[in-house]
C-alpha cells in the first residue's frame, strides 16, 4: 500500500510542484503572487478537452492548444491586471489578480458549464500497470510524473542556458540595470508571466485524465500551489519543486494511514504548523524590504 | 453644507432602511438583511486588509465561527437569543484573537496563507463533524424574538442587522479611522504595503 500511496503522492505532488513552479517564475520577476493562476491551468484543461474529446484531434494538438492557451492567460493577466498597477500597493495588485480570476470562472461556466456536473477526461494511454517484481504502479501516474520532470528539465534549460532565459533572470534581479543593457523589460515581463502560466498549462493537461475538470477547480489548486511555494520558501524555484512534491505525498499518507477525508485538510495544518515554527519556510531566504 | 454630502445623504439613507419592512415584500428584505451582514463583514476586513495592510483571510471563517457558536449555544446549551449572540461574539473574537497570534512573526503572503489554511481547515471541521455541526445540511437555529415589539422572526433580525451595521461602522470611524488609533493603523499600513525587492 505505501508504494502506491507514493505513486499517487508523487503524481499529484508533480501537478502542485509545477503550478508552484510557475507561480514563482512570476513571483521573482513581480514579487506578486498571481491569484488567476488557478484558472490558466482550468481555462487549458477545458481546452484540452474541446480538441481532444470534442473535436477528435490528437493529443499533441490538445497538449499544445493547452500550453498556448494557458500563456495567453498568462500574458493577458499581465496586461490587464499587473501593468496598469504596477507602482501600486500589493493589496490592490493581489485583488487585481483575484478579480481576473473570478471572471475567467464566469466566462468558463459560459463556455463549458452545463455539460453535467464535471468534465471527465479520458486517459491518454490505456497502458497496462507497470509490474515491478510485487509492486503494480498505475500507468497514467507513471505519465504525470514523467511527463511533469521531463517539463521541469526543459524549464530549467530555457531559464539558465538560454539568450532568454538570461533576460528573463536579469530583468527579474534589477529591471532598471537590464533596461540599460538594452532588455525590452516590458517583452520579457509579458514573457515571464506567459512562461509561468504555460507551466500551469502543461501541468492541466498531465493531470486531466487523474482528475474531473470544472470551473472552480482552479481555486483549490492555487491554494495548494501557493502553500508548496510557501513551505519551500517563497522565491525559491528547487524549494517550489520540493513543496509540491512533499505536499501531494503528505496528502495522500494521510488519507491511507488516518483519515481519507483529512487529505483535504493536512497540507494546511503542515503549512500552519511549519511557517509557525519557520516563517521563511524550508529553502527560504531572509526578505528584504524596500525603504 | 452640500445638499448630496454624507451628512444628509446617510440620515436619509438609514431612516429608508427603518422604514423598508414596512413596504417591500419578505424577499427583498430578506436580500436587504444579508446586505447588512455582508456590510459587517466587509467592514471587518477594510479595517484588516485595507487599514492595517494585514493580509488576513480568515473573515470569512470567523462569520462561520460565530453563527455555529450562536446556533449551538442555543440548541446545545439552551441559552436565550441575545445571551447566545453575546457568546458567539466572544468565543469568535477569541478565536480571532488566536488567529491573530501568527501575525506578530508572519508578515505579507506567509501570513495570508496561514490564515487561508485556517480557513480550509474550519471548512473541513464544520462538515466533517457532522455529529455537532449536522455536517453539509447544516443546523437549524430558531430565530431571536423580542417580547411586546410584535415583530416576526425575521423582522427581529432584519432590524438587529441594520442597528448592527450602524452603529459598528459608527465605531470604527470613530475609534480607527478618524479616532485616537489612527496613528497606529497607519503606520501599520505603511509598513505592509511596501513591497519587498525582487529575487533578494
Amino acid at each position: 500500500m505505501l508504494v502506491n500511496l507514493l505513486a499517487s503522492g508523487l503524481a499529484n505532488g508533480s501537478v502542485y510542484a509545477l503550478v508552484a513552479l510557475g507561480l514563482i517564475v512570476i513571483y521573482r520577476a513581480t514579487t506578486v503572487i498571481n491569484f488567476a493562476h488557478g484558472e490558466g491551468f482550468m481555462l487549458a484543461g477545458f481546452l484540452a478537452w474541446t480538441l481532444y474529446v470534442g473535436l477528435g484531434l490528437s493529443y499533441g494538438s490538445a497538449l499544445v492548444g493547452a500550453i498556448a492557451m494557458a500563456a495567453l492567460v498568462g500574458i493577458a493577466t499581465e496586461r490587464l491586471a499587473f501593468r496598469p498597477l504596477i507602482r501600486g500597493s500589493v493589496v490592490s495588485l493581489v485583488l487585481a489578480t483575484t478579480g481576473l480570476a473570478f471572471l475567467l470562472r464566469g466566462v468558463a461556466r459560459y463556455l463549458w458549464g452545463g455539460k453535467g456536473s464535471d468534465v471527465p477526461f479520458p486517459p491518454v494511454f490505456t497502458v497496462q500497470a507497470v509490474r515491478v517484481g510485487d509492486l503494480v504502479v498505475s500507468s497514467q501516474h507513471l505519465i504525470v510524473v514523467g511527463g511533469a520532470v521531463a517539463t521541469m528539465l526543459v524549464f530549467a534549460a530555457l531559464f539558465r542556458c538560454t539568450r532568454l532565459g538570461r533576460m528573463m533572470r536579469a530583468t527579474a534581479e534589477n529591471q532598471r540595470a537590464a533596461a540599460l543593457v538594452g532588455i525590452r523589460v516590458e517583452r520579457i515581463s509579458s514573457l515571464t508571466w506567459g512562461v509561468g502560466v504555460a507551466l500551469a498549462g502543461v501541468a492541466a493537461v498531465l493531470a486531466a485524465p487523474l482528475t474531473l475538470l470544472y470551473p472552480d477547480m482552479g481555486g483549490p489548486l492555487l491554494i495548494r500551489a501557493f502553500a508548496a511555494a510557501l513551505l519551500g520558501g517563497l522565491g525559491s524555484l528547487g524549494g517550489a519543486v520540493v513543496g509540491g512534491f512533499s505536499l501531494g505525498i503528505v496528502e495522500q499518507l494521510t488519507a491511507g494511514y488516518v483519515d481519507s477525508s483529512l487529505a483535504d485538510v493536512a497540507p494546511f495544518l503542515l503549512i500552519i504548523v511549519v511557517l509557525l515554527l519557520r516563517p521563511r519556510g524550508l529553502f527560504g531566504r531572509r526578505v528584504v524590504v524596500k525603504m | 453644507m452640500a445638499l448630496v454630502g454624507p451628512r444628509v445623504v446617510l440620515p436619509v439613507l438609514v431612516a429608508a432602511l427603518v422604514a423598508a419592512p414596512l413596504w417591500v415584500n419578505p424577499y427583498v428584505r430578506f436580500v436587504l438583511t444579508l446586505v447588512f451582514v455582508y456590510a459587517i463583514l466587509a467592514l471587518g476586513l477594510n479595517l484588516l486588509l485595507g487599514y492595517a495592510g494585514q493580509f488576513a483571510f480568515a473573515n470569512a471563517a470567523l462569520f462561520g465561527w460565530g453563527a455555529y457558536t450562536t446556533a449551538l449555544l442555543q440548541l446545545r446549551a439552551g441559552l436565550p437569543y441575545p445571551l447566545a449572540l453575546l457568546g458567539a461574539a466572544l468565543v469568535t473574537a477569541g478565536v480571532g484573537a488566536l488567529v491573530g497570534l501568527p501575525a506578530l512573526r508572519l508578515h505579507g503572503l506567509y501570513l495570508a496563507i496561514v490564515t487561508l489554511a485556517f480557513g480550509e481547515v474550519t471548512y473541513w471541521a464544520m462538515i466533517h463533524w457532522g455529529s455537532l455541526t449536522g455536517g453539509a445540511s447544516g443546523l437549524k437555529a430558531p430565530g431571536p424574538s423580542i417580547p411586546g415589539l410584535g415583530l416576526g422572526s425575521e423582522q427581529t433580525v432584519y432590524y438587529l442587522a441594520l442597528i448592527a451595521a450602524v452603529l459598528l461602522f459608527a465605531a470604527a470611524w470613530a475609534s480607527s479611522i478618524r479616532g485616537s488609533a489612527a496613528p497606529s493603523w497607519r503606520c501599520a499600513t505603511a509598513r505592509s504595503r511596501r513591497r519587498p525587492s525582487p529575487s533578494t
